[in-house]
């Protein structure tokens, strides 16, 4: 244990900068994202009262409350908002491969020394997968506490008569890819990014299968990719899109649930006995 | 430990930050509302569920679905995917019933219309259309009727299926009303002609249990299509309930907005249109056949405000009208939802303008049953929360 | 004891390593010499565990444990640590994970290599990097030394304070396993030899006996043995 935790802070700092990086800039852009988004309805909010005569109240009969979300409609506000989310995804599924390649294949040969400590090797296997999750957990609690500041914004640049303050939770929960990130639900966060870690796990054995097998290993990557295509059609098999399914929708769960285990749990142990036996340097 | 801060504190932020949130998510839940009795008998709201709207004035996007039984509100929004996809219904329905008592008959049967239950047996009849489509538009289309028995005392399962033909242009089948009679399973199914034009034409299907011997026979029924032309258009409606035991069926058929009725005896397969002499105006209300009776609610008593309705009734046997029920009090200007159930009629409208509530009324003695109403059950918000609600469907577990 | 038992490693078709078996006791410098791609360092990665072998490899009669790399090293041609590091950085992740790092030693060992401890890894010339390589390595209180290659593009006195390093208690009581190809500089420090070609052991002696017995050098062995 202590050496995971030693190994997972070492993770941690090795990347720690360019993150840090990431979420300033998360924060910086959401932030003029909605200043901007709400200085725009200002005007457009005052020029339609000039034109129509409109008193506040008129404007708002007319066209209702302005809400955080509407921020992010105006002009290329979404961008903005929405480009430093999809720039981390990308940031950190690029680092998902990197954060194994870079011992290998950096300046210095790291990997050397991370599997000849005298700790099991499966300490380093989940530094680095806890690291990514901790890289991502971080971005979402960011992008939770964003939304009460940016809600802030919103209020003190537009007028009480035109701005209505919506909840954290009904902001997250509007259709965007925020309600993918930050589900509604606990057990619907729970289900997602269970899935992005058996998701993740199977990227890692795929890496590890190809460090331990070189060029024979990409074939066995695409072999265990059809494996996994396999598995992952037994609930089509089973119907679960079929009104009129021979199997109960629990059973097709349940089989599902079972599943997203044998995989997660069967790449797992796949990856770590790699790790132990047939990596190569 | 200085060295652990980035880890520490990313952590500790992580974890606190979304463990706050989902706490205080939980706590965000739209109010609990229950159908609460004001008069009358609470046997005849047992196992139903209303279902509304619930629409939050503070939120943009608080319009969630709600179920609302006598024990509480069920938000399916608010469930994760799995399990909506457990528990669709708020009550236990037949379905379940059977599912506890017979699992492993019961699999991929889902159409409630399908069955027919007696003392002795469960059946379950379906029929499917095969997808593949050949070129030739004079060939006919493959479909499968499946059959399926089970004995209750012995607990032995019969399958019979067979492969029948059917037009080229039909795109599916549906089992509507399952009967017994002499040993013979006899659906009532509408083929569906869909190439052009719509055109859902009735047929009777036979089943004997004793040879196993499958017909089916189109019926003719005067004045209505069998064949899609380019633009046709028929609805049929069954106007008997499911699950109920009968020996007349009530068609309804719409053609290009034009209705007619006709009564099809399930021994015979005897049709015989039903005119509604000097009623026919009773073509264009909403019907539904129960017993020997047909039952057509009308809604607008007073057509001044548009306020009440009323039921005829119309006997198969004697071929009486009677007005069995009047009721001038409940507002169905909007918002009107009904559902019949035997001989009696659940409604929910508005009450002065206040309030969804829900009336059940007999319709042999005409007599007001119940009366409940969907109240909050958090005395605080009581009144904004019930003109929150807003009722717009009746589930009596029929389909 | 190190002992390496018929030790099989294939890359694709070829076979670099076809059967090789030697010992290399505690308190030897044992030398593993060959040509260019002749295995010496897959020799070295297999006993460590950093590529997978046929055949067996055990250290004092045991087989390789995590827990064992306390009790055997592994000095790589290339450095372990990543380039943003300080090299006090370095030394305090090798006190972290090992418990039998000797920081006393470090110390020394910084002073006589002459390495500042605030220079970044990425900032070393490759003498200096293989000093720090060195140090890593020699500032474990470990039974077993695994060097690769630890002259190869090094100048003239970086080499001499490394070679210094051999005649030094520093290494002693240790069982060390050195490969190299240029055996001039440490011919004298060595006692014993393996020879590797065509995946096998050629050859395996004492430095000692065939001077006395055979009156050759090591290299006058190895020419023997190369030119046929």
């Amino acid at each position: 244990m202590r050496a995971f935790v030693k190994l997972l802070n070492f993770e941690m700092n090795r990347f720690a900068k360019i993150y840090i990086g990431l979420m300033v800039l998360t924060v910086a852009l959401q932030l003029a994202a909605v200043t901007i988004g709400a200085n725009h309805w200002l005007d457009s909010a005052n020029e339609a009262m000039r034109v129509n005569q409109w008193t506040l109240e008129q404007y708002h009969n007319m066209t209702g409350y302005i809400q955080l979300n509407s921020m992010m409609y105006a002009r290329y506000n979404g961008l903005l908002y929405f480009g430093p989310i999809f720039l981390s995804i990308t940031v950190l599924l690029i680092y998902s491969c990197f954060i194994w390649y870079r011992d290998w294949r950096g300046k210095n040969t790291v990997v050397y020394r991370l599997l000849t400590l005298p700790s099991n090797r499966a300490n380093l296997y989940f530094a680095k997968l806890v690291t990514i999750l901790l890289f991502v957990f971080g971005l979402v609690a960011l992008q939770i506490i964003l939304v009460p500041l940016e809600r802030l914004i919103a209020q003190s640049i537009l007028p009480a008569e035109l701005y209505r303050n919506i909840s954290v939770f009904d902001f997250l929960k509007y259709p965007t890819v925020l309600k993918v990130l930050v589900p509604p639900y606990f057990s619907e966060f729970v289900l997602y990014y269970g899935l992005g870690i058996t998701g993740l796990i199977v990227l890692f054995t795929a890496i590890l299968m190809e460090r331990s097998y070189r060029l024979k290993g990409i074939g066995l990557i695409v072999l265990y990719l059809a494996v996994l295509a396999g598995l992952a059609s037994v609930p089509y098999l089973m119907g679960y899109n079929r009104y009129d399914s021979y199997f109960y929708p629990g059973e097709i769960i349940g089989a599902c649930l079972g599943l997203i285990v044998i995989i997660a749990g069967g790449s797992l142990w796949y990856s770590l006995y790699l790790l132990r036996k047939k990596i190569s340097v | 430990m200085r060295k652990y801060m980035v880890t520490a504190v990313l952590l500790v932020f992580a974890v606190v930050t979304i463990g706050t949130y989902y706490a205080q998510a939980s706590q965000e839940t739209p109010p609990n509302y229950k159908l609460t009795m004001v008069q009358g008998d609470a046997s005849l709201v047992e196992g139903i569920a209303v279902y509304g709207n619930y629409v939050s004035k503070d939120s943009t996007f608080g319009i969630e679905r709600a179920y609302i039984t006598t024990n509480g509100t069920d938000y399916p929004d608010e469930k994760s995917a799995i399990s909506q996809s457990l528990n669709r219904r708020p009550m236990k329905t037949q379905l379940d019933r059977w599912i506890e008592e017979h699992r492993q008959f019961m699999r991929g049967k889902t159409n409630t219309s399908g069955f027919y239950e007696n003392e002795e047996m469960l059946a379950y009849v379906n029929a499917t259309v095969d997808t593949k489509r050949s070129n030739d538009p004079s060939a006919k289309r493959n479909a499968k009727l499946s059959i399926s028995l089970l004995n209750k005392q012995k607990n032995n399962t019969l399958e019979i299926t067979s492969d029948i033909n059917v037009d080229h242009d039909i795109s599916d089948m549906y089992v509507q009303n399952v009967q017994l009679v002499n040993q013979q399973l006899v659906a009532m199914v509408f083929l569906n002609h869909s190439a052009k034009g719509y055109v859902s034409e009735p047929q009777i299907i036979r089943v004997n249990l004793t040879t196993k011997e499958i017909t089916n026979e189109p019926l003719t029924l005067p004045g209505a299509k069998s064949v899609a032309a380019n633009g046709d258009n028929q609805f049929v409606r069954l106007a008997n309930q499911n699950l109920d035991h009968t020996d007349q069926w009530i068609l309804s058929v719409s053609k290009d907005n034009h209705k007619k009725a006709y009564q099809v005896d399930v021994k015979t397969g005897q049709i015989s249109p039903l005119t509604f002499q000097g009623h026919e105006m009773l073509l264009n209300n909403i019907m539904n056949a129960y017993g020997q009776k047909i039952y057509f609610l009308q809604k607008a008593v007073s057509s001044k405000e548009n306020i009440g309705f009323a039921v005829v009734s119309y006997d198969l046997v004697s071929k009486e009208y009677e007005t069995t029920l009047k009721n001038t009090n409940i507002d169905l200007s909007e918002n009107i939802t009904y559902a019949f159930k035997q001989d009696h009629l659940y409604i929910m409208g508005y009450k002065n303008f206040k309030g969804n509530r829900l009336y059940v009324f007999n319709l042999t003695s005409g007599n007001l049953e119940y009366e409940g109403k969907v109240v909050s059950t958090e005395a605080a918000n009581q009144a904004e929360d019930e003109a929150n609600m807003d009722l717009d469907f009746i589930d009596l577990d029929q389909f | 004891m190190i002992q390496v038992n018929q030790m099989v490693k294939i890359y694709g078709f070829k076979k670099v390593l076809n059967g090789v078996s030697f010992t290399a006791a505690k308190g030897e410098i044992t030398c593993l010499i060959g040509i260019n791609g002749a295995g010496k360092s897959t020799v070295l990665k297999s006993i460590m565990g950093l590529t997978p072998y046929k055949g067996e490899v055990l250290i004092d009669n045991a087989l390789l444990t995590p827990v064992m790399y306390e009790e055997i090293t592994f000095i790589p041609d290339s450095l372990t640590m990543p380039s943003n590091m300080r090299i006090a950085d370095c030394l305090s992740f090798m006190a972290d994970f090992y418990r039998n790092w000797n920081a006393e030693r470090a110390e020394e060992l910084l002073k006589f290599f002459e390495l500042s401890s605030k220079d970044r890894v990425s900032s070393l010339s490759k003498g200096m990097a293989a000093k720090l390589n060195l140090l890593l390595g020699l500032a474990l209180d470990c039974d077993y030394i695994l060097m690769d290659e630890p002259f190869s593009g090094i100048d003239m006195f970086s080499r001499e304070q490394i070679t210094n390093v051999f005649t030094s208690e520093l290494i002693e009581d240790r069982g060390v396993i050195i490969t190299t190809h240029e055996i001039n500089d440490i011919e004298h420090l060595i006692d014993k030899v393996v020879l590797l070609q065509h995946g096998k052991v050629e050859r395996e002696f004492y430095c000692e006996e065939v001077r006395e017995q055979e009156g050759k050098s090591i290299t006058d062995v190895m020419r023997e043995v190369y030119k046929k």
